[in-house]
């Protein structure tokens, strides 16, 4: 169908409103017409045959006398009633006898003539373009005819008449269809075409996709309605815009700079990848999302370290449309095997038919070294406290005959069951020091093996530095007196209260007090406690041989010791100075030792005053 | 009258040493092998002091303790609790369950007298 513009149809509507006026109008008048055309023939006819009566006498008389002059005469001054066109005289046989238009008498001529006697007529006939009232009628003398009169008359002034009032008629329907069509049209266009026609342009701009557009439309009627509707919808629109973008933006923003890689990708065998983000490109070691999509067409053979694992997550997915956590090993761009693990599932269309995959992807290699790194360590924790298990049963083990062997020698040395000869006394207390050797040794092992499998665990609870001093004090006091040393003690009186394990450092401290004692012949043992700065500073100094450089270096190593020859006749294990080590650095503190050889020696440690937290050992 | 000890410990050689000390010293010695048969021991016979031992079969030592301390008829004896090792930290706990001294093996058997001395007036 063709298209037409409003204004086109509008105006056809005008028109044809215009030709039913016309032609309702017309049928209504034509009728009116026809007897006003009648009666004016009537009129006429009855003029005709007036004037035909007034000179009848003389025509008769002039035809019966022959007398052709007097006869165009009489014709002639007929002629000059308005209308009379012509007048011929016929003879009775037909012929014309005179006529004052010979062409047209002759024209009409062979017409025949049937008329009675008396009787007139009246016909119209058409002659040239002309339309022609032929009155016609006998001329009769004493009862004998004696020919035929025509009087012509000429209807151009009736016709005329009609044809003007036609003219009116038309003219006035013209001027109305004109007039209403010019009316309609600059209404057309002022309230409905130009408004449309700016709605139009508006609505373009928004298809263009400037969403937000309005228009300003001159009128409140329906169409001045109908624009602010169209304002509303599309600020609305716009602002729907602007959300939906914002949103997008949203998940753009989380497809970016996801941490995991997230992909799309073709259902078929070998698998081609449609998009990714940039974490996918990043996990699978290329520069840029498109250069995954255009170097990777391949996916099964390019990527699957096993092949037959794409085989198996496509069945998975066939089956199951979504696959969690599906582990597999891939090939990186630059042949790095890397283990990964990945959820897909699988997009379908309205019809079922599978569109392609989606899903993450991510790096679990660390992950997976990390646990076999957890599993390992867990094993050797294990394997450590099984070891430390074993030692602290064997130690218990040991301990309780030797404790026994211990207790019986001293009740024997006591003189509980009777009286010992000294001979025996003296090997009886050999056998009661080697005892004490090997109980110390077996519980300085303990305490080791206890810090090396880290299960040696602080109670770090608040203490007394004074009140540590004074324990350890009490503990040597006697040993110090036996061989006559001089054991001073020097605290400062302002010290804070401490946080750590008080036992710990108790053992700490009495391991030093008990070497300077042990160690040192003759002299005194110097013990002196300050704190700065949050830390107190311990310092154990005696008199005896002091140490080589090489054994300042080793001293607090397991098992060293400055002269093993000499450590058999003092007694030691060899295991105090490392694991008082241990216990300082747990402490967050530091031991150290200054000594020259035959000057002495000097042990120092720090400890944090506050201990909070057990420093973990290497 | 000589004064009663209830001596509770699982290791014949250690009660022996102990039942030689405390006799030669002495001190009536009342015996017992496990931590049950200590806590019945010193309902029955009301010692005047409990030497107990923290490593004993089923009932320990430290539940011992407790058991005896939270009977208010016995609560009033000392106990004194025989640990294996200073420095294990069996001796917070053993004061923890209530015990009013400890010694730690091996002890002294002059050490512990007069300990038990301290006690026994």
């Amino acid at each position: 169908m063709k298209i037409r513009s409003l204004r086109f149809k509008i105006n056809v509507a005008i028109f044809i409103t215009c030709l039913v006026i016309a032609i309702i109008f017309g049928t209504i008048l034509y009728p009116f017409e026809i007897r006003r055309h009648d009666s004016h023939v009537k009129k006429i006819e009855l003029l005709l045959d007036t004037i035909f009566q007034q000179k009848y006498e003389d025509i008769a008389n002039e035809i019966f006398a022959g007398q052709k002059r007097a006869l165009a005469l009489t014709l002639k001054d007929m002629l000059k009633v308005e209308g009379i066109a012509a007048i011929s005289i016929y003879m009775p046989d037909g012929k014309l006898f005179l006529s004052t238009d010979t062409v047209l008498s002759k024209y009409f001529e062979k017409q025949s003539r049937n008329l009675s006697a008396n009787s007139a007529s009246f016909v119209t006939q058409s002659y040239q373009g002309k339309s022609l009232g032929i009155y016609s009628r006998e001329i009769m003398v004493i009862g004998q005819k004696i020919g035929d009169i025509d009087i012509y008359y000429d209807f151009q002034e009736l016709i005329k008449e009609t044809r003007l009032s036609v003219t009116i008629f038309f003219t006035l329907l013209l001027t109305t269809l004109i007039l209403m069509s010019a009316l309609l049209n600059f209404m057309l266009s002022r309230f409905v075409i130009r408004p449309v026609s700016l709605l139009r342009k508006a609505i373009n701009k928004i298809q263009d996709g400037y969403l937000g557009e309005t228009v300003a439309l001159p009128f409140e009627d329906e169409i001045g309605k109908m624009g602010l509707a169209f304002n509303e919808m599309s600020v609305k629109l716009n602002e729907g815009q602007v959300a939906l973008k914002k949103a997008e933006e949203n998940y753009r923003s989380i497809f970016e700079n996801a941490t995991v890689g997230i992909y799309r990708s073709t259902p078929d065998a070998k698998g081609q990848l449609l998009t990714v983000n940039p974490a996918f490109a990043q996990i699978m070691g290329y520069a840029s999302p498109d250069e995954v999509v255009k170097n990777i067409t391949d996916i099964k053979s390019q990527c699957y370290v096993n092949a037959s694992d794409r085989d198996r997550l496509q069945q998975l997915l066939r089956d199951q449309g979504a696959v969690q956590g599906f582990e597999a090993q891939l090939y990186r761009k630059n042949g790095e095997i890397i283990d990964v693990s990945m959820s897909a599932r699988v997009i379908r269309n309205e019809s079922n038919q599978i569109l392609y995959y989606e899903g993450i992807l991510e790096n679990i290699t660390e992950k997976k070294q990390a646990s076999q790194f957890r599993i390992e360590k867990e094993a050797a924790e294990a394997a450590a406290q099984t070891k430390s298990e074993f030692l602290a049963n064997m130690s218990h083990e040991i301990r309780t005959p030797l404790n026994a062997i211990l207790g019986y020698t001293e009740l024997v040395l006591d003189g509980i069951y009777g009286d010992v000869p000294e001979n025996i006394q003296e090997v009886l207390q050999r056998v009661a020091k080697n005892g004490h050797h090997l109980l110390g040794l077996i519980n300085d092992v303990l305490d080791l093996s206890k810090i090396e499998a880290g299960q040696l665990v602080l109670s770090l609870n608040d203490y007394s530095m004074q009140e540590v001093v004074q324990t350890v004090f009490t503990a040597v006091e006697s040993l110090a007196a036996e061989k006559n040393l001089e054991l001073k003690v020097s605290v400062s009186s302002e010290l804070d209260s401490g946080k750590g394990d008080e036992q710990r450092i108790v053992q700490v401290l009495l391991n030093l007090v008990g070497n300077a004692i042990k160690f040192t012949e003759a002299g005194e043992v110097r013990l002196e406690v300050k704190d700065s700065n949050g830390t107190f500073l311990v310092s154990v100094s005696d008199t005896g041989p002091g140490l080589s450089e090489v054994d300042k270096q080793r001293i607090f190593e397991e098992f060293h010791q400055a002269d093993s020859s000499r450590t058999r006749k003092k007694g030691g294990t060899g295991l105090g100075l490392s694991i008082a080590k241990r216990i300082v650095e747990m402490h967050g503190g530091r031991i150290w030792v200054e000594s020259d050889l035959g000057k002495g020696s000097t042990f120092w440690f720090t400890i944090p005053v506050r201990v909070d937290r057990q420093t973990e050992q290497k | 009258m000589r004064k009663s000890i209830l001596v509770i410990e699982d290791q014949d050689d250690n009660r022996r040493i102990l039942r030689d000390l405390l006799t030669s010293a002495g001190y009536e010695v009342i015996e017992a092998v496990t931590g049950e048969d200590g806590v019945t021991a010193a309902e029955t016979y009301r010692p005047d002091l409990i030497l107990m031992d923290i490593q004993l079969p089923g009932l320990d030592g430290y539940e011992a303790t407790r058991q005896i301390k939270a009977n208010r008829a016995l609560r009033q004896i000392p106990i004194i609790v025989v640990t294996s090792y200073a420095l294990s930290g069996d001796d917070v706990k053993a004061f923890e369950a209530g015990c009013n001294s400890y010694v730690s093996k091996p002890f002294s058997p002059r050490e512990l007298l007069a300990k038990i001395r301290e006690y026994l007036q």
